[in-house]
This record gives structure tokens, C-alpha cells and sequence, in this order.
């Protein structure tokens, strides 16, 4: 299936990307892996008593002897049955504790890269299917390695001490037993050559799924209203059969490879039994030891199905790791805490001969340079498409130029180190938590008279009265103006000392606005500013005013001069003074 | 949690709702169970015929009768072989079906027609249409197995039996003293197995939430402090899945103790039977193995209650959601297209209350083209809610053609009354895809909508991929392709709330002029305070804190303040 969703995926990293970032898990948990690899080795020990009691008691009924000869294989039995179910409740409890962990912080790590990564891959690769990496991929890896890893470790640990037992029964039985190997080992390869694609594919697959139901849930009132729920409900059910085809593809492939091992096995089985015939027959083991033999080598059907079965279910784990892996690796290297600028920059912000176009195409911004002296307001008008947005992302170091460089206070900008320019564009959203969550996210150390504070300053005293009400998907619905008021109360919480409205304060008519200008103005002050505005009231006030049009500076002057020039700002002007009445 | 009255008979209670996602594949789940019984069959025949084998070597055979057993080995390994094979492609049938099942079943209640309320942020529904789904399906995938291990149980009991009561009465009873002793585990295990699921669930609301923000966190840098509520978030929920890990070790752990303990009786019954002479050594060979066999449907047992535990946690909070929203009042997706529109399409809102003291009395005819301006934003808000039926009025009536809007049915209400919303969301795929969603647009269309001027600038034109929500686009281009689409519908009534807050005073002149022109003969209602859509109206509506005043642009702007400053800038 083909999704419009996405053009094209985040990286998906190799194996050995993979396996680097799995090393670096490691160091703080040697001593656990230890533990648990100890518990599993344990539990394998513990299935090797069984058949031994049972080649006694059986040797001893063949020998004739008393009932007293119960007594060791019995206590020898039943110790080992509590010993067991000690060593399986820790070997759980520990590889849990290695597991959990790890995959928690992997998903950290994501979510982490993620949030850093540069907003353009995000766009391309689709919020979706990031959130189904973090989300479906980290649990398929999490469960995977969870309960595959202990049973591929147990039944290792079984393989290994089964083929001793079979060993210092007779060296012969072993040998015969190792007939198996050769196809098992063939079979395996086979496997793991057929199946990787497959995974990789199906763990995309589940990502559209992903992609798909998010696009119907964060769509909501939309899809009833235009009568396209069933439409989405088409393509989610597609996407999720889709997903679903995969697993049963993989699963007709896993079948076969278990059809080869049963193979494995009889062939094995057989030889065993012909060895214990003919060993027998000559008089050289006791039918006890070719007993023993022979249910040595069929309890090793199970944990040599497991271990292999397991590597299907890593390989299934692997893809989803890949990736994990592949958006940690994509990010800028993190950002040491207290890297930031400890000082915040007093001085202008000034922009030279910038360039800019997104992803490979067009350049949408070309030769622009200004600058904007500490307190001082500039004003970015211009048509709808010409570029204002994307100059104040670039502004706020969001985006990365193609040429020419945007600094503040001589540092140049860039989105792993930003020092002190907040961006506010009419693109608002609310995050899932209380009013106070959402205000504290600009700074987590502010106490509840700064919050008071700010929300008082954008005038938001009337309605977010209760910082703890519950707001965002699922909560208490804000008005866009509400939810923008929420957004410059969190830029004054920041105090930062470039500020870069986006039409800020376009989201309503009216009232309204009116209220989020002035919100605005206490957002502005005292700092230096730039304001990208339609509504040309908020122009009047500025220091310097850029007409823009088709990625150009086209005018450059105070609300007087331009007026005065009668070019493509005056013509703006009339257009907007005269809607007004 | 209390029963809506009509509840669909899958969400009547978990057990249903696992049940009803299990049968969807019916045929295949009785095939699975079926061929993982014989399955079972031949690998418990394994150590019966090597006993026979090996007993027939002492008793001196030929090499020839030994190559016999070898075939009959065979043929037992072609048939387990086989049976497994075809057991395990039905059971991951179940298993997908079952999850796609249940994860359709919340789709359908959470995109369906009727608006729901209380419903979780979309990272937490995904979460219960994936994890949970799967696990519902991880159950029903298990669930043929553990059939079988049953009847591994029975069978071996009666070869037992047939050996030597006594033993096969061992069998027997120790299933019984394992099922009652883990049974208070694998209630605990239900419990932590659903808070690990919520915790989950949270985790997940939080990731896509701060997806869905990144830009506004980044915008302003911050976006380091939202990844620390996600850690803790994770941190959370790693907490909770160890404690249903370590409540899983205990029932594995049961499984071994109890597997063990019950070897140890049967080896010693078994071996004092043979000493004392009450069976012979084939016998015991074979009782033996036969009794070793069984260790692993012991074990099974254990993981069933572990994942009869997990599935029902997850059918539970499946099952929140489609409790969650009443039952549609009519079915979902209603197919075939709507009726003729029996009305020339005039709406009257009559006494609807709002956030002031004054209520909303508005009449919309035919044919013409309204402006509502409301004092309050949040009424600017509820109006067109109230007209798509996303929400119902507190008190008062609205009618469609003298019809109240409950009596239409959504379908053909929703085709007759388009209602775009301020924040009218794109749909994933290309600019001409989402402009194409209702209908083709015909270039009249894109020209009111000046669509024609954004596709000429977006990269790509129409192929140009809007993103999930159209964030690829700027904010202008997304309102004018969401004008666009509605337009394209050519609804006999169109409802526009501030369409136009993000475009420029020429541009957002323009489009008033364009959707005017378009829609001469049609009936529009633009709930805005802009004067550019307000001036080009038939009739303005004032909703002031004093009632409703009906007059035009003009004259209201000459004479109500409270209009003026409602609609000045």
C-alpha cells in the first residue's frame, strides 16, 4: 500500500547503529546482566536433575534394588522443583529490571532526538510515524527482548548441558545428536535471509497504521462535520489489514522454518535411537543410559525450537529497534546541560543576506539583511506566501539558512543552542495536562505567583483563574485567542530578550484581538521585537516596517514614510483602513 | 462502570469483548485448536514410541524391526509437523483479526458520526487501539495452544490411567492444586497488567502531544522541558510494567513449582510401584516420559491465566472507550448517499443561550448570504458546534427548513449544512487530494477561494503534501484549501467561522468577494467580525450582550458602538 501520509520516512538505522547504540545501554548494567545471565544459567542447570533421577530410579528397578533407593532421586526432585521456582520468579524479576530500564530510556532517547530534530525531517517523516516508533515499535522491542531474551538465555543454557548429559552418558550419543546441526544451522540462515525484509516491512506497515489513526483522531470534529469518518475509517481499516498482511506472511515463513527443524529433530532422533540400539544390542551402555539418552535428546526439542524461534522474534524486535535507533541517531548530538549561555545577549539581532529554501526545492527567501537593535520594534508585512513566516522562523533559529547568517548579540543562531529569541506564531496548541503544566513547561522553576503573574499580564485573569484545570485533547477546550494568551503568558514566564511574533494575534476578530494585542504589547516591552502582522494596526507602532514580497524586502521604512512613498505598503494600508468602515 | 442502555453486545463486558474478537475468525479458531490438539497428539506419541522402540532393543529385535520404528517415528513427525504448521497460521489469523477486530471496533465508536465528549487525547486512544488491541489478539492467538495443552492433560491422564491409575489420579489432582493456587496471582496480574497499560497509554498521550507541539515548544526553545515530563512519564510506566513483570515471575514460578513438585510424586509413586512390582519397567519408561511430557501443559496453564489476565486488562480499557460514548443514535456510516434535500435550506436558531445573559435568535433565508457577529468569542465558537450537532443546545430550538436538527438524520443534515470550522483540520496526502475531499473543486471554486495563488506558489502545486495536518502549509494557504474543500461541496447551506484570520487585507478581500459571487443562489452564514466578509453580506446579525440586532454592515456600523468595536481593528 502506498500512504500519502509521508514522502518519505525517518532514517531507519543499520544493524550497526544499532548494535552501537545497544553497547552504550550497557555500562550501570553489567552487574544485573551478570545477575540475570547467572539466574538464566541456573534455570538451565535445573532442568538437568529430572532426567538423571529418572535414569536412576529406572536403573535401580532394573537392578533389582530396594525402595530406599528412592530416596536420593525423590529429594534430589523435589529440591530441585523449589529451586526452580526460585530461580524463575528472580530470573524474571531481573531480566525485567534490564529490560524495563533500557527500553524506557530508548524510548526517552527517542522522544528526546526527536523533539531536537531539525523540523523539516519531522514535517517529511510525518508526526505519525514518529509516534508509532515511540509508542508500537519500543513495545514490540520491549516485550520481544523481554520475554524472548530469558527463554533464548534458559533454553541455551538447556542445549548446552543437555548435549553434556548425553555426553558422559556415552561420548556416542552426542556425536549422533549433532547430526541435527547441520540442517538446523542451514534452516537458520534460510530464515533470517527470508524474514528481515519481511519484519522491516511490517514494522512500516504498523507505522502507517499508526499514521492512519492519528490522522482520525487529531482530525476529529473536522471528519464528522464534513461526513469523512468513513472515509478515514477506509483507509485506517486498509492500513491496518495492510499491517496485518505482514503477519501473516511472516508467520506462513516462520511455520516452514519450523518445519525444517522438526526435520532436524527426527533426523537427530533417529540417529540417537540407532546409536542406542546398536549400543545396547553389543552390550556396551545399560538400557538405563540409552533411556536417559533418548529423553535428553527429545527434551532438547524445545529449547532448541525456542532459541531458534527466538532469533525470529528478535529479528522481529530488531526492525523495531532500527527504528528507534534510527531517530536517535538522526538528532544533533544533545546539548550538555548548562550549555546554554548563562548571561542572556543584550545585543541586536541582525540578519545578513539570508537564503533559504525547503528541502530541495526553490529558494523562497533570497538577500534579505536587517537588523533590530536591543528594545527596538520591527514590523514584517507583506502579502499571504511571501515569505513572512518562514523569515521569522529562521529568526528565531528554527530553520537553517542555505546562505548568509542570522546572529544575536554576534552569536550565530542555531537550533541546538538557542540563547534568548522565543517565537510565538498563530499556530498554538495546548498540551494534555493542568493550565499550570502548560506554563511551566517555559520554566519549570517558576513558583505559582509567577504563573499568577503572567497569566494576569495577558490578561487571562478571568478565565484561567484555576491553574489546575485540566486543558488539551481530552480536557477543557480553550478558544484559539485563549489558547494564544496561554502562549505569550508562557513567553513572559521565559523572559526572553528577542521576541518574534508571527501574527500572533490574528486568530480572532474583534474584541478578542483586541485583547490578545495587548497581551502582545505586554509581551513586547521592553524587549526587542519583530512582528510579522496582517492586521496593520500592529505595523503603525513600529521602529521600522519590511514589505515583503516573494521572498524579497521590497520596502523598508517607518508606518510615516512608507505612506508618503505610495508604493506596495500604502496600497496595503488603503486595502486594510478601508474594510474597516 | 454503568451500562449505557444500548450497548453493542461486544462491549457488554470484557469477557464478551474478548470473546466477540476471537469469533471473528471462527472457523479458524476451532482449525487451531483442533490441529494444535493433534499437534500435541504426535509429540506426546514421541516418547511412547521411543519407549517402545528401546524396549523392543532389549528385548533383542532385529535391525530391520528397529527401522521400523523409525518409520512410524516418521510418520509421527510428519503429522506433528504439519499439524503444528497449519495450527499456527490459523492462530495468528485469530490473533490479527481478533486485534484488528477490537481496534476497528474503537475506531468506528471514536470517528464515527456522533459527537462524544470525555474521550482521552489521541496518543492514549492510539495506545488503546494498538497495545491493547494486540493484546486482546495475543490471548486469542495462545488460546488454541492452551487447548491443546488441555488436551495433552487429558490424554496423558488416560494413558496414564491405563498404566497405572494411581498415577494418571496424580495428574488430576495436581492440575487442580495449580489452578487454585495461582488464581489470586493472576488477579493481581490483571490489575498491574492494566495500570502498566494506563501508564502506557499516558506515555504515549504525552509523546504525541509533544509531537503535535513541537513547533510552538521550539518556537520558544523549550522543548528540553517537555521532554522531562515525557522521562517522567516513562519512568512511570517502566515502574508500573516491572510490577506486572515481577506478578508474571510469580505465576511462572507457580507453573515450575507445581511441574516440579508433581514430577517428584510421579517418579516416586511410579518408581515404588515398579520395586514393589506392581508394573513393569516399559510401563514405567513410558509413565515417565509420558509424566515429563506433561510439565510443559503444566507451564501453559500458568501462562494462560498470565495472558487471560492481560487480555482482559486490555479489554477493559477497550471497552472504556466504547462505553465512553453513547450508543449512536443511529448506525454508523449509514450507506448510500443522502436524501434530496427536501427544503430550500434556511435556518433558524431560536433562543439559544450563550456565555452572556442574552440569547441568539437568528434567522438565515434561503438564497442570501448572512454575517453573525458575536460579542462573546466563545459564542462565535458554539454557533457553528450547534449547527454541525457536535454539541446539542442548552435551551432553545435550531431548525433546518422547520425541522429541528435532532429529527435529520447526521448523514443527510451533514450533507446539507456544510459547516467548516475555524481550525478545520487537512487530512494527510497532497493539496489537491484534500481540496478533492468532498468534491472535485471546479476552478470557479479555486478562484473564490484564491487556492489558485497558493498552488501556484507551493512547491509541488497540487502534489504538494500538506503533512498530518496540514502543517507543511503556511497558515493562509491551510485556511484558504480548507475554504476551498467546503466549497467544493456546493452545500445547498454553508456555515464559515473566521475564515480568513490568517490571509492579508487584499487577499482576504478577495475571497469575501469570491465566495459571495459563488455563491449567489446559495444560503451562507459567516460567523466572523470581519468587515471584509461583513460588508459583502445581505444581513448582519449583532449577538450583543442586550439580544440580537439584525440590520447591514453599514447600518449597524452607524449605529451600535458595541458593533463598531466588535468589528474595528
Amino acid at each position: 500500500m502506498t500512504s500519502p501520509t509521508t514522502s518519505q520516512l525517518l532514517p531507519v538505522s543499520s544493524g550497526r547503529e544499532v548494535r552501537r547504540y545497544l553497547r552504550g545501554l550497557l555500562p550501570g548494567r553489567r552487574w544485573l546482566l551478570v545477575a540475570t545471565l547467572l539466574a538464566t544459567l541456573a534455570g538451565g542447570a535445573l532442568t538437568l536433575p529430572g532426567p538423571l533421577a529418572i535414569g536412576w530410579v529406572t536403573q535401580a528397578i532394573a537392578d533389582n534394588r530396594s525402595t530406599a533407593a528412592l530416596v536420593g532421586p525423590l529429594v534430589l526432585l523435589s529440591v530441585t522443583a523449589i529451586a526452580a521456582a526460585v530461580v524463575t520468579r528472580l530470573g524474571a524479576v531481573l531480566l525485567a529490571r534490564l529490560i524495563v530500564p533500557a527500553s524506557a530510556q530508548l524510548r526517552e532517547d527517542a522522544v528526546g532526538a526527536a523533539a531536537s530534530l531539525p523540523l523539516e525531517v519531522v514535517e517529511a517523516g510525518g508526526s505519525g510515524d514518529l509516534v508509532a516508533r515511540v509508542s508500537d515499535d519500543i513495545e514490540v522491542v520491549a516485550d520481544a527482548t523481554r520475554g524472548a531474551l530469558g527463554e533464548f538465555l534458559a533454553s541455551g543454557v538447556a542445549i548446552a548441558s543437555a548435549l553434556v548429559g548425553l555426553a558422559t552418558l556415552d561420548w556416542r550419543f552426542a556425536v549422533t545428536g549433532l547430526l541435527a546441526v547441520p540442517i538446523q544451522w542451514h534452516t537458520l540462515r534460510w530464515y533470517l535471509r527470508v524474514s528481515q525484509p519481511m519484519y522491516a516491512a511490517g514494522r512500516e506497515a504498523a507505522g502507517r497504521r499508526a499514521s492512519a489513526l492519528l490522522a482520525g483522531f487529531t482530525a476529529l470534529p473536522t471528519l464528522r462535520a464534513l461526513r469523512l469518518g468513513r472515509r478515514q475509517r477506509g483507509l485506517i481499516e486498509e492500513a491496518s489489514l495492510d499491517a496485518l498482511g505482514y503477519q501473516l506472511a511472516a508467520m506462513r515463513a516462520a511455520t516452514r522454518f519450523f518445519g525444517r527443524l522438526n526435520l532436524a529433530e527426527l533426523v537427530g532422533l533417529s540417529a540417537v535411537l540407532l546409536t542406542g540400539f546398536w549400543l545396547v544390542h553389543t552390550g556396551q551402555v545399560s538400557i538405563g543410559a540409552a533411556t536417559a539418552a533418548a529423553l535428553f535428546f527429545v527434551g532438547l526439542f524445545d529449547p532448541i525450537n525456542t532459541v531458534l524461534g527466538v532469533t525470529d522474534t528478535l529479528q522481529m524486535a530488531g526492525a523495531g529497534l532500527a527504528r528507534l535507533v534510527g531517530v536517535v541517531s538522526t538528532a544533533p548530538p544533545a546539548e550538555p546541560e548548562g550549555a546554554r549561555p548563562a548571561t542572556v545577549g543584550e545585543g541586536a539581532l541582525e540578519v545578513s543576506d539570508l537564503r533559504f529554501g525547503y528541502g530541495d526545492g526553490s529558494d523562497v527567501l533570497t538577500g534579505i539583511s536587517l537588523r533590530v537593535a536591543p528594545g527596538e520594534r520591527l514590523a514584517v508585512v507583506g502579502a499571504s506566501g511571501s515569505g513572512k513566516s518562514t523569515l521569522a522562523s529562521l529568526l528565531a533559529g528554527l530553520r537553517q539558512p542555505r546562505a548568509g547568517s542570522v546572529t544575536h548579540d554576534g552569536t550565530p543562531l542555531s537550533s541546538a543552542a538557542r540563547p534568548s529569541v522565543a517565537l510565538v506564531t498563530q499556530e498554538t496548541h495546548v498540551f494534555v495536562g493542568t493550565l499550570a503544566d502548560n506554563l511551566l513547561l517555559a520554566r519549570p522553576d517558576a513558583d505559582v505567583r509567577d504563573l499568577v503573574e503572567v497569566v494576569a499580564a495577558v490578561g487571562a485573569r478571568e478565565w484561567a483563574g484555576d491553574l489546575d484545570m485540566i486543558v488539551g485533547s481530552g480536557g477543557h477546550e480553550l478558544t484559539a485567542s485563549q489558547a494564544q494568551q496561554l502562549a505569550l503568558a508562557r513567553v513572559l514566564l521565559l523572559d526572553p530578550t528577542v521576541v518574534v511574533l508571527d501574527e500572533a494575534t490574528a486568530e480572532a476578530g474583534s474584541d478578542a484581538a483586541r485583547a490578545l494585542d495587548r497581551a502582545a504589547d505586554a509581551v513586547v516591552v521592553g524587549r526587542s521585537a519583530v512582528v510579522v502582522a496582517h492586521r496593520l494596526s500592529q505595523a503603525v507602532q513600529a521602529d521600522t516596517i519590511l514589505v515583503m514580497e516573494a521572498g524579497r524586502v521590497i520596502e523598508r521604512g517607518s508606518h510615516a514614510e512608507l505612506l508618503v512613498e505610495g508604493g506596495a505598503y500604502a496600497a496595503l494600508w488603503s486595502a486594510w483602513a478601508s474594510d474597516g468602515r | 462502570m454503568p451500562v449505557p442502555e444500548r450497548v453493542p453486545p461486544y462491549a457488554v463486558s470484557t469477557r464478551a469483548l474478548i470473546w466477540h474478537a476471537l469469533t471473528a475468525r471462527r472457523r479458524d479458531l476451532v482449525l487451531a485448536m483442533v490441529l494444535a490438539s493433534t499437534h500435541q497428539l504426535g509429540e506426546s506419541l514421541v516418547p511412547v514410541i521411543v519407549g517402545a522402540a528401546l524396549g523392543h532393543a532389549v528385548a533383542g529385535g532385529s535391525w530391520l524391526s528397529m527401522l521400523g520404528w523409525l518409520a512410524v517415528l516418521a510418520a509421527d513427525f510428519a503429522f506433528l509437523s504439519m499439524s503444528f504448521r497449519f495450527a499456527a497460521r490459523a492462530a495468528v489469523r485469530v490473533e490479527q483479526y481478533a486485534e484488528h477486530q477490537a481496534r476497528m471496533w474503537l475506531t468506528e465508536r471514536v470517528i464515527g458520526p456522533v459527537a462524544q465528549r470525555g474521550l482521552g487525547p489521541p496518543g492514549d486512544l492510539l495506545s488503546r487501539a494498538s497495545s491493547d488491541a494486540a493484546r486482546i489478539g495475543q490471548f486469542g492467538e495462545q488460546l488454541p495452544f492452551f487447548v491443546a495443552a488441555g488436551a495433552v492433560l487429558t490424554t496423558s491422564t488416560m494413558i496414564l490411567l491405563w498404566i497405572s491409575p494411581p498415577l494418571g489420579a496424580v495428574i488430576l489432582l495436581g492440575t487442580a492444586v495449580q489452578l487454585l493456587g495461582q488464581h489470586r496471582t493472576a488477579a493481581a496480574l490483571e490489575r498491574r497488567s492494566e495500570a502498566e497499560q494506563a501508564a502506557q497509554g499516558d506515555a504515549a498521550a504525552l509523546a504525541e502531544d509533544l509531537v503535535r507541539g513541537l513547533r510552538v515548544l521550539r518556537g520558544i526553545g523549550v522543548h528540553h522541558h517537555a521532554v522531562e515530563s515525557y522521562r517522567r512519564a516513562s519512568r512511570d510506566a517502566a515502574t508500573a510494567a516491572l510490577r506486572a513483570a515481577a506478578t508474571d515471575g510469580t505465576l511462572a514460578a507457580l507453573g515450575a513449582l507445581f511441574g516440579g513438585l508433581y514430577l517428584t510424586v510421579v517418579v516416586g509413586l511410579g518408581g515404588w510401584l515398579a520395586l514393589t512390582g506392581h508394573l513393569g519397567l516399559g510401563e514405567l519408561v513410558a509413565a515417565l516420559g509420558v509424566a515429563r511430557f506433561v510439565l510443559g501443559p503444566m507451564e501453559a496453564i500458568a501462562a494462560l491465566s498470565a495472558a487471560w489476565a492481560r487480555g482482559r486488562a486490555s479489554a477493559s480499557r477497550l471497552r472504556e472507550v466504547l462505553l465512553a460514548i453513547p450508543e449512536p443514535a443511529e448506525p454508523a456510516f449509514v450507506e448510500g448517499g443522502s436524501p434530496p434535500l427536501p427544503g430550500p435550506g434556511a435556518l433558524d436558531l431560536v433562543d439559544i443561550p450563550g456565555a452572556g445573559e442574552s440569547t441568539l435568535t437568528l434567522t438565515v433565508p434561503a438564497g442570501q448570504m448572512t454575517g453573525l457577529v458575536c460579542v462573546e468569542p466563545s459564542d462565535a465558537v458554539a454557533v457553528p458546534l450547534l449547527l454541525a450537532r457536535e454539541e446539542e443546545p442548552a435551551a432553545g430550538s435550531v431548525r433546518l427548513d422547520e425541522t429541528e436538527l435532532a429529527a435529520w438524520s447526521l448523514d443527510a443534515l451533514r450533507a446539507t449544512v456544510v459547516v467548516s470550522f475555524h481550525d478545520a483540520t487537512l487530512l494527510p496526502g497532497s493539496v489537491a487530494e484534500n481540496l478533492g475531499l468532498l468534491a472535485p473543486p471546479t476552478s470557479a471554486v479555486l478562484q473564490a477561494a484564491t487556492v489558485d495563488q497558493v498552488l501556484e506558489v507551493v512547491p509541488e502545486g497540487g502534489a504538494t503534501l500538506v503533512g498530518d495536518r496540514g502543517e507543511r502549509l503556511s497558515g493562509g494557504q491551510r485556511q484558504r484549501v480548507a475554504l476551498g474543500r467546503a466549497l467544493a461541496a456546493d452545500a445547498p447551506v454553508l456555515v464559515l467561522h473566521d475564515p480568513t484570520t490568517a490571509v492579508d487585507a487584499v487577499t482576504e478581500d478577495a475571497i469575501a468577494e469570491g465566495v459571495r459571487r459563488l455563491r449567489a443562489a446559495r444560503t451562507t452564514l459567516v460567523v466572523t467580525t470581519s468587515p471584509a466578509w461583513l460588508s459583502r453580506c445581505d444581513q448582519v446579525v449583532l449577538w450583543g450582550h442586550d439580544g440580537c440586532v439584525r440590520g447591514t454592515h453599514a447600518q449597524l456600523l452607524a449605529d451600535r458602538a458595541d458593533y463598531r468595536s466588535a468589528v474595528a481593528r
